[in-house]
């Protein structure tokens, strides 16, 4: 039966989508949803992102920058880079596993 | 459409609790200017607004929907609709978030302004920040759990046999029975000067001394529902010392109490005879805020750990007191502060210290058999997931602090490190 690939959850959580995005910058609400698209091709809706970057605030990995113009800019702590690179290496195995598993003997 | 889901999305904003509004509604208002919204946005917002009034920090706020006299009659049908959706998901959300609420946000930054140990690293207890919020109970070791939350934040301070629970309120430090670790009783009262600095029991378990900006009160614990008050002694009776910090220890044999001070030595005070504390001097020299404070188990001799990462030993008998600064290598990091714990081995030959700060890890062992030498030492650095307040459970032979790799399963977020000190 057919599957899509957000229905594991896990790989398109949105936190880990939203810390991806910001490891290479800082970037405000909209333009965290165009680059998560562009790299992910997932539609993340604005509830979703500011639930999750709520959550992401709290527990210290997003901090908020000086707001421009209204839209306010978020930068990953140094404690978000090191939770989204243990999460990024716990994929990074099950990606290397998978892909030996189901290549053609 | 898309005129009237986007409409129909602004109003869904405003259905966020006030608060939530007041932090995140003007950003989320111009996202929306950007994003075009659909029928999905709709909801995905409801679902958002109802999900921000489930989350505790938010939950003591009513939803406000607007009333049948809204300009926008169709919206409010549509609106009502989504709402009555959102009410059937929303009795199977609540469970699900309830059930995360229980072990999330437990260890976040804003959640690591505290740490106390018990001296079998069976519970630990953590503070969200200096005096207010909540502090939580966790047993460590093979299944990790948060047993409980209690009122107050740091500091925090635990009996060794992790029977009673001290944490600090803005008025007062109140005592917590841990006799059943998962239903902590608040059994008493402490009052004080203002907010607590720090806290230390002494050797003897019964006897407390808490720090306050002007003052260290000693109190007996002998029977912890009923704290009887033994003595104050005035910052200004320490020449030198105008002011306490937050780092506060009793010597092994409980008749020297250390403080640090605001000038970032250390003060100490013959409290052998409790109810008439005497002050005996002013040690250390100046490098930094003292963070960490211990006192050798075997020796005459203690050590604090400033905030610019030097150590300094101090000798405590002779008639030439001997300071000793070691330097240990400095960590960056971008998240800002670093995390200390520093501790003796058993037998008080070695002094290990580390910092934790940006995912970088520095320790340092040194041989403090002798002090009339420079301090051999054994340093290294490495990256490690520490995040947060560490500290060294009492023994000084295990370290414990935050683990945030446990992408939400913070329950398993509080870790020993046994294998440190080698």
């Amino acid at each position: 039966m057919h599957q899509k690939f957000d229905d594991l959850g896990r790989f398109a959580d949105p936190s880990l989508l939203i810390l991806t995005s910001l490891a290479d910058g800082p970037r405000h609400g909209y333009a965290i949803m165009t680059d998560i698209a562009a790299f992910s091709g997932v539609q993340m809706e604005p509830g979703t992102l500011y639930g999750a970057l709520t959550r992401l605030e709290r527990r210290g990995w997003v901090r908020p920058l000086p707001a421009e113009d209204r839209r306010r800019p978020y930068e990953i702590t140094g404690s978000g880079r090191a939770v989204l690179a243990a999460q990024l290496a716990s994929m990074q195995r099950v990606v290397v596993v998978g892909q030996r598993r189901i290549a053609p003997a | 459409m898309s005129g009237l889901a986007g409409r129909l999305a602004r109003l869904m904003v405003s259905c966020y609790p006030r608060r939530w509004r007041r932090r995140y509604g003007d950003e989320l208002l111009a996202l929306l200017d950007e994003h075009r919204a659909r029928p999905r946005t709709v909801a995905n917002l409801a679902l958002g607004a109802l999900g921000t009034h489930l989350d505790p920090a938010y939950r003591r706020e009513g939803i406000t929907m607007p009333g049948p006299g809204s300009p926008l009659r169709t919206a409010a049908t549509v609106a009502a609709s989504v709402a009555a959706t959102v009410v059937v998901l929303g009795g199977l959300l609540a469970l699900q978030i309830r059930h995360e609420q229980q072990t999330d946000g437990v260890l976040t930054a804003d959640h690591s302004a505290g740490l106390t140990v018990s001296s079998d690293t069976r519970l630990g207890v953590t503070a969200q920040a200096d005096g207010i919020g909540f502090d939580i109970v966790w047993r460590i070791g093979a299944h990790p759990a948060v047993l409980a939350h209690v009122d107050g934040g740091a500091p925090v301070a635990l009996t060794p046999d992790s029977r009673t629970l001290l944490a600090t309120t803005p008025a007062a430090v109140i005592v917590w029975s841990l006799a059943n670790p998962a239903k902590p009783a608040r059994i008493a009262t402490m009052p004080g000067p203002g907010m607590a600095r720090g806290i230390a029991y002494a050797p003897d378990q019964t006897t407390v001394a808490v720090a306050y900006a002007r003052t260290v009160v000693l109190w007996d614990l002998a029977d912890p529902a009923a704290p009887h008050r033994i003595a104050a002694i005035p910052a200004t009776a320490a020449a030198g010392a105008p002011d306490f910090g937050q780092q506060i220890a009793f010597s092994p044999d409980g008749q020297t109490l250390a403080t640090a001070t605001a000038r970032h030595t250390v003060s100490l005070w013959d409290v052998t005879d409790l109810p008439a504390p005497r002050y005996l001097a002013t040690v250390g020299r100046d490098s930094g805020p003292v963070d960490e404070l211990a006192f050798s188990p075997a020796r005459p001799q203690l050590a604090y750990l400033s905030d610019n990462s030097a150590v300094t030993v101090v000798n405590l008998t002779g008639p030439a007191r001997y300071a000793h600064a070691a330097p240990m290598p400095s960590i960056t990091t971008s998240a800002g502060g670093h995390s200390y714990a520093l501790a003796y081995s058993p037998d008080g030959t070695r002094l290990t210290a580390v910092a934790v700060g940006g995912s970088r890890l520095a320790t340092c062992t040194w041989n403090v058999t002798s002090l009339s030498r420079p301090l051999p030492a054994a340093c290294r650095t490495g990256s490690t997931h520490l995040d947060g307040d560490i500290t060294f459970a009492p023994g000084g032979t295990t370290l414990v602090g935050p683990d945030p790799r446990e992408w939400n399963k913070p329950q398993n977020s509080l870790v020993i490190w046994p294998t440190l000190l080698g």
